[in-house]
């Protein structure tokens, strides 16, 4: 194994161990919604816009809304699975359940049936019903993409374990894609039971086969490191040190396992009576910074095994080390439960986000508290316990904030309603009195005698009736140009000016009636025109009316709302308080009783390590004597 | 002090077991008390988005009633020959919104999320949406298109999308703007 900086050790765990805990604990229900489909309502883009940000809420909030205001129909089955999806991530399973059942009620496709079936098995996995959760994994036909697929056969051969018909889970490990991660997870799982079971040979060669496999990734490097020390610790319980010493030496040094790897390792050594070789890890890990109770015991073994040499001195210096650092872990573990107490682990882990803004999902479950605590509590932190406590402080600390924002809103909208009251008021007699609105009521009885000309025009085939405006005018200048020579007519010769006349109104009548069937046509249109522009005109003024009658009563609708929601946000703040209070105590108590475990095996430690000095010393004064 | 040291390695062992069933997937024991607060938290939740979604419903009747509301929304086709950073939206010259893109955001737009990038009011009628766009084009050039659209405001909610689509053809990030009633 290769020694590393003990800083950069602390780091890599913490890396390891929100890796581990984000592919293997936490595989989404919507992990695969990728681009798919086409968007073609703009809500479930917006939904898918939030989603891909892994804003859970507010995905779950604008398909909420859009189910209520305008459900998106475009997309057939996909809102509603999305939504269950959603909800089950989300940790409200009950409504998911609800979703997941009603899709299957309503016969859905076969994709969305498939998928429905296998939520639903996560659900009644995780609530332990694991008949249930079989028959639904069982009944799924091939619709899942390879990796939903390999994690179903996953969890299938995880009932099977539990169940304890391991030639089951055997057979439907076989199942599984050889590349999927979900293999690796399902040999360790398998293997690891085999040997609790003891059937060792099963299952060392099940967990020889995971770590033939190059770790590709960091994440399955891990679970490399956890195989190891699985088969090191079967080897060592049927007493075969040497091949167990041969697995510890393989747990990285960077890995979070590189403890029980060390420990192990010179234990095997140890057993094997090579006490020289166990005390290079077991020197090893006395220097490490993450606390853990192999560390701590390395501390007592290490002088235990000089003595054992005959280097009594190095016993002595080292027994006085392990007193030291256990007097200093001592005093760090009382810091910190005072800490603790001072909620100090709790101001850690919440997010620092502005009120009533939403983190992304997965954020929840990585971010590791900054806090004094840390290196002793790091096997805490990765436990889907603690992990889990955290993401509910951390979810509640947000609805917290998002109900606060509205409580500051609501006042804000009550004013508004009550100035918009009182404009209402005010400019109530100026509305009801308004010239304009009265105005339609004579465009259209002008519409009416328009229609009436144009209509008796065309009947009795009138064709002047379409001349235009300046066509009416020379016509009007024609007609008084007539008047006169009507008049003149008898008392002077006017026949050439009465043949210029005639040549004047023949040529404009030609042309108007030339022109005559367009221009009935554009006659009709503007008509039409006007008669539409009326209507859309006489429908805004009704809808006008009908908005302004309907007015106190929507203010009057929208200051109860306002009221009663503003009543709701108020209780769901005490109790999201309530709530968030408690989630905090109960973490706190997690990690008290973390670090109450360090303390009790420290204190036991300390006085094996004063009672071992004290003997050693004697054993000294008495060859000293002699 | 070997039945001492012996006992200590039990317990290192023992603490190896821990550690290998922690890989295993969630088996979700808890106790019935944490069950409790959990199941609490989940009915708050319930509560909560409820609410939340009738909040935004009744936030929306009152600031952007329907004759009058108007959304702008955003959508990226694949983005591999634009990389979007920064749009302004202006309607009859007016500028309503401005927004930075961050990468998360730009990646959720380019797997198929649609941003709502304005609301507001408008009244019914003729009017018309600007907008001016930055970021990188091909060849990691930068690259500042821009689109305008008349409309006519129906009485209504309306609203309107830009899209960046890429135009593989000509190797030229296009944009547009779609009307949806």
């Amino acid at each position: 194994m290769i020694a590393m900086p003990s800083f950069a050790k602390i780091d890599s765990i913490r890396t390891l161990i929100i890796s581990v805990l984000l592919s293997s604990l936490c595989v989404s229900a919507i992990a695969e919604t990728e681009r798919e489909e086409e968007v073609l309502d703009l809500n479930y883009g917006l939904t898918l816009y939030h989603l891909f940000q892994d804003k859970y809420f507010s995905a779950i909030t604008d398909l909420l809304i859009a189910k209520k205001r305008k459900p998106i129909v475009a997309q057939g089955n996909s809102p509603e699975l999305l939504l269950g999806g959603l909800l089950l991530d989300y940790g409200i399973e009950q409504d998911a359940s609800t979703i997941f059942n009603r899709l299957l009620d309503e016969h859905a496709p076969p994709a969305i049936r498939d998928r429905s079936w296998f939520h639903l098995s996560q659900i009644q996995y995780k609530a332990g019903n694991l008949s249930a959760a079989r028959g639904n994994l069982n009944r799924i036909g091939e619709t899942l993409s390879e990796y939903r697929n390999a994690e179903r056969l996953h969890l299938l051969s995880n009932i099977y374990i539990e169940q304890q018909q391991y030639d089951e889970a055997m057979s439907t490990l076989q199942l599984i894609p050889k590349k999927s991660i979900f293999v690796a997870y399902t040999q360790f799982n398998i293997g690891v039971t085999l040997i609790k079971e003891n059937r060792l040979d099963d299952g060392v060669a099940l967990l020889q086969s995971l770590i033939k496999n190059e770790a590709t990734t960091e994440e399955l490097a891990a679970l490399h490191d956890k195989a190891y020390i699985a088969i090191g610790s079967a080897f060592m319980r049927v007493e075969q040190y040497q091949k167990a010493a041969e697995q510890f030496k393989k747990v990285r040094l960077n890995s979070p396992q590189s403890d029980i790897g060390l420990l192990g390792l010179g234990w095997a050594y140890y057993k094997q009576s090579l006490y020289e070789k166990a005390l290079i890890p077991w020197l090893e890990l006395n220097s490490s910074l993450v606390i853990s109770p192999a560390m701590q015991e390395s501390l007592l073994v290490a002088p235990h095994t000089f003595e054992l040499v005959e280097l009594p001195q190095q016993a002595v210096s080292h027994y006085s080390k392990a007193l030291a650092t256990y007097d200093r872990q001592l005093a760090d573990i009382r810091e910190i439960i005072t800490a603790i107490n001072k909620n100090e682990l709790l101001r850690s882990i919440t997010p620092t986000t502005n009120i009533g803004e939403e983190k992304p999902f997965f954020h929840y479950r990585a971010e590791l508290p900054e806090s004094i605590a840390t290196k002793y509590l790091m096997e805490l932190m990765a436990s889907q316990e603690f992990q889990h406590a955290i993401k509910n402080y951390q979810e509640l600390h947000y609805l917290q904030g998002l109900l606060q924002h509205w409580e500051e809103n609501l006042p804000t909208y009550t004013l508004m309603i009550e100035e918009r009251r009182q404009r209402y008021t005010q400019k109530s007699p100026l509305i009801k009195d308004s010239a304009q609105l009265k105005q339609v009521a004579q465009y259209e009885i002008l519409q009416k005698q328009f229609s009436a000309e144009v209509a008796q025009g065309i009947s009795s085939n009138n064709i002047l009736s379409l001349a235009s405006t300046e066509e009416r005018e020379l016509l009007e200048i024609l007609r008084s140009v007539r008047e006169k020579l009507d008049r003149l007519s008898g008392k002077e010769d006017v026949s050439e000016q009465q043949k210029k006349y005639e040549l004047l109104y023949g040529l404009l009548y030609w042309q108007i009636s030339a022109d005559a069937i367009p221009r009935q046509w554009q006659l009709q249109k503007g008509l039409k025109e006007l008669g539409d522009a009326l209507t859309k005109a006489k429908d805004l003024e009704q809808s006008l009316q009908q908005a302004w009658i309907d007015a106190p009563r929507r203010f009057n609708g929208f200051a109860a709302q306002i009221k009663e929601k503003s009543i709701k946000v108020r209780a769901l703040l005490q109790q999201t308080a309530r709530l968030k209070a408690e989630q905090g105590m109960q973490i706190n108590a997690l990690a008290l009783t973390a670090i109450e475990r360090y303390r009790v095996i420290n204190t036991k430690n300390q006085s094996h390590a004063t009672f071992a000095l004290a003997r050693l010393y004697d054993t000294l004064k008495k060859t000293e004597d002699k | 002090v070997n039945t001492l040291i012996k006992s200590s390695l039990f317990l290192g062992l023992f603490f190896a077991g821990i550690a290998l069933v922690q890989a295993e997937p969630p088996a979700d024991v808890r106790s019935g008390e944490k069950q409790g607060l959990d199941s609490q938290i989940q009915d708050l939740k319930r509560e909560v988005l409820q609410l939340n979604r009738d909040l935004f419903l009744l936030e929306e009747d009152l600031l952007f009633p329907s004759s009058t509301q108007f959304s702008v929304f955003v959508s990226l086709d694949s983005g591999k020959l634009f990389s979007l950073e920064s749009i302004q939206v202006r309607i009859d010259d007016k500028v309503v919104a401005n927004h930075l893109y961050t990468e998360r955001e730009v990646d959720a737009l380019k797997r198929g999320g649609v941003q709502r990038l304005y609301m507001g009011n408008i009244s019914s009628g003729k009017h018309e949406i600007v907008a001016f766009l930055s970021g990188q084009g091909p060849s990691k050039r930068d690259f500042r298109p821009g689109a305008t659209l008349n409309f006519d405001k129906s009485a209504g909610p309306q609203a309107v999308e830009l899209k960046i689509n890429d135009n593989s053809a000509r190797e030229q990030p296009e944009f547009t703007i779609k009307v949806w009633e």
